[in-house]
């Protein structure tokens, strides 16, 4: 049952908080000025350093100020962003973000020592990193405590974080956030803060948050974590959230949202949404239970209280299409039919995202594969699952898609020979960000659960969960599990995972398996019957060496199904007492990133059904745009 | 007031209009040949595009399994994989289907001025069908290519202050709502003219006929329609309505048509040709409809 509440419900008292090393904790409270965007905060970090190092300096995400102005590395070389014109932008709708004061706990005052730095690029216009020199060096697994106040100036939006049109707010990448101090492969310690820059987004440890805000009484708020409290004076009103093991925190505020409220197996659910778009409460329900369901059989169970599902006013809508802990937001457009469910395959992705970025939280800005990759491969299996695998995307008409099917196609689209791999950094992919970080890591996945079956796929994938939820694993983590589980399930044919992922996360090599010919030359007829010469020819036109098995189908039915190790050309001769109707190569189509399908298969007796029916069908749409322009005539 | 009158003048009312559309339906029906010989060229030259098509894609996957696929229904994957990789194989097909829409604003002219003419002066020969069509082409040609350009110019009028006013929709509107209704609005408001120019346009071509001049069928034509504008309306807005619903009933019937069996091929071949047969008697009732009104 779906209810409209004013007012988010509460989280479920039974959710353990201890799941993290909680290395990055805030108690932040903010005062929101609705009227000139900005929030006036402060901010208590209480921060863990977990290294044999001493420390002299930290480092903090200033990311507000990328959108300082048009020379910050995020916005370098843009004129336009989003049909936003950024030479026309008044200064009004730029933000920032700025530290009025940085305490220790002693009460030393450092603001005068915090300078911006620039790792990446050397872009001395760029304000998005922040360091600040200590007065007194931290300790090798001391923990500190500071007391920062910072006034954040929302920009007019550009890019998720801003506000727009009647009081809409989205705050994220709002407060100095302190940067991951780790080792490196060496074993060398070191800071690991990247400048924002585009095709990048969230790296930090994990935490508690609390995080009070006093805004304006008519705003509706929402945000990560639960609310704790909630209280009332004249013309303001004061909400607390509080969120444990989350690696950021975002919230909205706007006065026209509805809120929708329910819970499902324990998890507090609560949609946000503008009231035009209340006929997608529902949809957004089922999309997030679905999630929820599947995610928790296939993946392990939701490691959070609560899901809030932000559905931005169209005018805002940069804010939408984003996944932050414990709160995604969503995009919808006023009229979008039920059988086009691409809000709904939105939301499935944006909701797997509290698994891989959220809970398994890899580094987005350096391996954006291993979360945006296994996200879109688990939004096709959770939509492909619950509306049909050639229909779950759209199915209009007689005009169908599967979400898998959209995924292989974005893959598909690739420059195969200009793209670069998929395991770089997010910042180097200047094109094609979608369909090789998304669509062809998604595409792999699926291959990969092809080669192994769906039943090794869940349990690779569940142990890679339940090994490094509330940690930052990497390649290395993953490719480990996939090792370790196969190794338990040793597969007939043989696979070498290790060339499987050089080649294609490190590689850009492609695969097309074709059936060149095939050929039955009758060698004999006599009283026992007539005997044929077989001949198969089989090419991969591809790079890339995946065996497979290939389906020889003869007159008499009988079917032989042969596995091929993929490599090359095959050909294949022997004499039979029946001639061979068909020949194909993986007809389950277990090898998904098969460039193309079609040449899989051969027959002697092609089935040209469809082909008049195609063929008729294009004749009668042909017909109706005659009679169409021709209707003045 | 007397409520019983009109009661009676109603039922009266009605009765007259259900004759006035079963003369119409009945002197439609004389016209059949000229129909199913409109009809019949209309689907041959749709047809030459369609062959086209069938062998496109008959050299770019006719010996595929993939076929087995695609008779169970629409398969996306099939499709786009045959485009991806043997997109010039459609190269032809491509220029055949442009060429031959731009080649039916004239074949269309030529038919319906047959069709037109026939019609007008009670005749149902098809020699005469042609003789007609050859003997009006070129003026009827020239008032459909005025009234065509009269649809772009509204349509032009239309678009260009409603974006001049609105400018970014995202930016404007606090809601996407609006905008929807907006458009609505205006697709309907502009279908409603596009009614009317048609009603015109017919009542022009008919009127050229006495008249002898373009103009002069254009400014007789405009009279007509300000004089009868109701009844010119409503059959238009009849015979809109109907090409939708068909349309409809035609792309719900054949939404989940596979093409596993010969009898399923040809009952969809024949669906989608009785539709288009009726969609050129609906129009050749609208010209009944439409002359009767002007004579």
């Amino acid at each position: 049952m779906l209810l409209q509440y004013d007012l988010a419900g509460q989280c479920n008292s039974d959710y353990s908080k201890a799941q993290s090393n909680k290395i990055a904790n805030y108690d932040i409270k903010v005062v929101l000025d609705a009227e000139n965007k900005i929030a006036v905060c402060k901010q208590i970090l209480v921060w863990k350093n977990t290294s044999p190092d001493t420390l002299k300096e930290l480092r903090f995400y200033m990311y507000m100020n990328a959108f300082k102005n048009k020379t910050s590395t995020y916005l370098k070389g843009s004129n336009t962003v989003f049909r936003q014109k950024m030479d026309q932008k008044p200064e009004k709708e730029w933000g920032y973000i700025t530290i009025t004061s940085f305490k220790t706990q002693d009460g030393i005052e450092l603001s005068e020592r915090q300078q911006y730095i620039h790792p990446d690029d050397n872009n001395l216009e760029d304000e998005s990193v922040l360091s600040v020199i200590l007065e007194k060096p931290i300790l090798p697994y001391q923990q500190v405590k500071y007391n920062i106040d910072f006034t954040v100036k929302l920009p007019k939006t550009i890019v998720r974080s801003g506000y727009g049109k009647n009081d809409f707010f989205l705050f994220v990448h709002w407060f100095p956030q302190i940067g991951v101090y780790q080792p490196t492969q060496s074993g060398k310690w070191q800071w690991n803060c990247h400048q924002f820059m585009k095709g990048t987004e969230f790296y930090a440890d994990f935490g508690d948050y609390s995080v009070e805000i006093d805004a304006p009484d008519h705003l509706v708020i929402g945000g990560s974590g639960c609310i704790i409290d909630k209280s009332e004076t004249a013309g303001r009103q004061y909400i607390t959230f509080e969120g444990h093991d989350l690696i950021d925190f975002g919230w909205t505020a706007y006065p026209d949202y509805d809120v929708y409220t329910t819970v499902h197996n324990g998890v507090d659910i609560e949609i946000l949404m503008p009231p035009e778009h209340c006929k997608f409460a529902d949809r957004y329900l089922d999309a997030v239970t679905h999630g929820l369901d599947y995610m928790t059989a296939h993946v392990g169970a939701y490691p959070y209280p609560k899901i809030t599902i932000v559905d931005p006013p169209v005018h805002s809508l940069n804010s939408g299409f984003m996944e932050y802990p414990m709160m995604i937001t969503g995009a919808s457009f006023y009229g979008i039919p039920r059988s086009v469910r691409s809000v709904e395959s939105l939301v499935i992705h944006e909701f797997n995202h509290m698994y891989f970025m959220a809970t398994l939280a890899t580094n987005e800005k350096e391996t954006p594969w291993l979360d945006e990759g296994f996200v879109t491969y688990f939004e096709d299996r959770v939509t492909d699952h619950f509306h049909g695998d050639k229909r779950s995307l759209f199915n209009l008409l007689g005009f169908r898609s599967g979400n898998a099917e959209q995924t292989r196609l974005e893959y598909l689209s690739l420059p195969h020979t200009t793209t670069g791999p998929i395991a770089r950094p997010g910042w180097e992919v200047k094109t094609n960000y979608k369909p090789l970080i998304y669509g062809k890591t998604a595409t792999m996945l699926k291959t990969l659960e092809g080669i192994v079956t769906i039943e090794v796929m869940d349990e690779i994938i569940k142990s890679y969960f339940a090994k490094y939820k509330f940690t930052h694993p990497t390649e290395e983590d993953f490719r480990s599990v996939v090792k370790q589980t196969l190794t338990n399930h040793p597969l007939p044919n043989k696979f070498d995972d290790d060339y499987f992922f050089d080649e294609l996360l490190h590689g850009t090599s492609t695969l097309d398996y074709e059936v060149i010919d095939i050929q039955n030359v009758r060698i004999e007829d006599n009283e026992n019957g007539a005997k044929w010469n077989c001949k198969i020819e089989l090419n991969n036109n591809g790079k890339l060496v995946l065996g497979t098995q290939f389906l020889t189908k003869f007159e008499n039915g009988i079917e032989l199904p042969t596995y091929w190790d993929g490599n090359g050309q095959f050909v294949y001769e022997f004499t039979s007492g029946t001639p061979i109707e068909t020949v194909e190569i993986d007809p389950e189509h277990k090898i998904f990133l098969d460039l193309n399908f079609n040449n899989n298969g051969k027959t002697y007796s092609p089935n040209k059904k469809p082909l008049i029916k195609y063929a008729s069908k294009a004749t009668n749409w042909i017909q109706t745009i005659y009679e169409l322009a021709s209707f003045l005539l | 007031m007397d409520t019983d009158n009109i009661r009676i003048s109603e039922f009266f009312t009605i009765i007259i209009h259900l004759n006035f559309i079963k003369n119409i339906l009945k002197q439609a029906y004389l016209h059949k040949i000229n129909i199913v010989t409109v009809y019949i060229i209309q689907a041959i030259t749709a047809a030459i595009s369609g062959v086209v098509l069938y062998f496109a894609m008959d050299k770019s996957i006719g010996h595929s399994t993939a076929l087995d696929a695609l008779a169970k229904g629409f398969d996306r994957t099939v499709f786009m994989d045959m485009l991806n990789t043997h997109g010039d194989n459609f190269t032809l097909a491509k220029s055949v289907i442009i060429g031959g829409i731009l080649f039916y604003f004239f074949i269309g002219t030529f038919l319906h001025t047959g069709l037109l003419v026939n019609i007008s002066k009670r005749e149902t020969s098809l020699g005469l069908f042609f003789s007609n069509a050859v003997k009006y082409f070129i003026p009827f040609l020239g008032i459909a290519t005025i009234f065509t350009l009269i649809a772009l110019l509204i349509l032009g009028l239309i678009i260009f202050p409603f974006n001049l006013l609105v400018g970014d929709p995202l930016v404007t509107f606090s809601s996407e709502k609006p905008y929807v209704l907006w458009v609505t609005t205006l697709i309907g408001v502009f279908s409603v003219i596009m009614i009317i120019l048609w009603g015109w346009s017919i009542s022009s071509r008919l009127a050229y006929l006495s008249e002898g001049s373009v103009f002069k069928a254009i400014k007789s034509g405009y009279k007509t329609i300000k004089l009868n504008f109701i009844k010119l309306f409503v059959i238009g807005l009849s015979i809109f309505l109907l090409h939708i619903l068909f349309m409809i009933g035609y792309l719900f019937t054949n939404a989940d048509l596979g093409a596993q069996t010969w009898a399923v091929v040809f009952l969809g071949i024949a669906m989608q040709q009785v539709f288009s047969l009726l969609r050129v008697s609906m129009r050749t009732v609208g010209y009944v409809g439409v002359n009767n009104i002007v004579s």
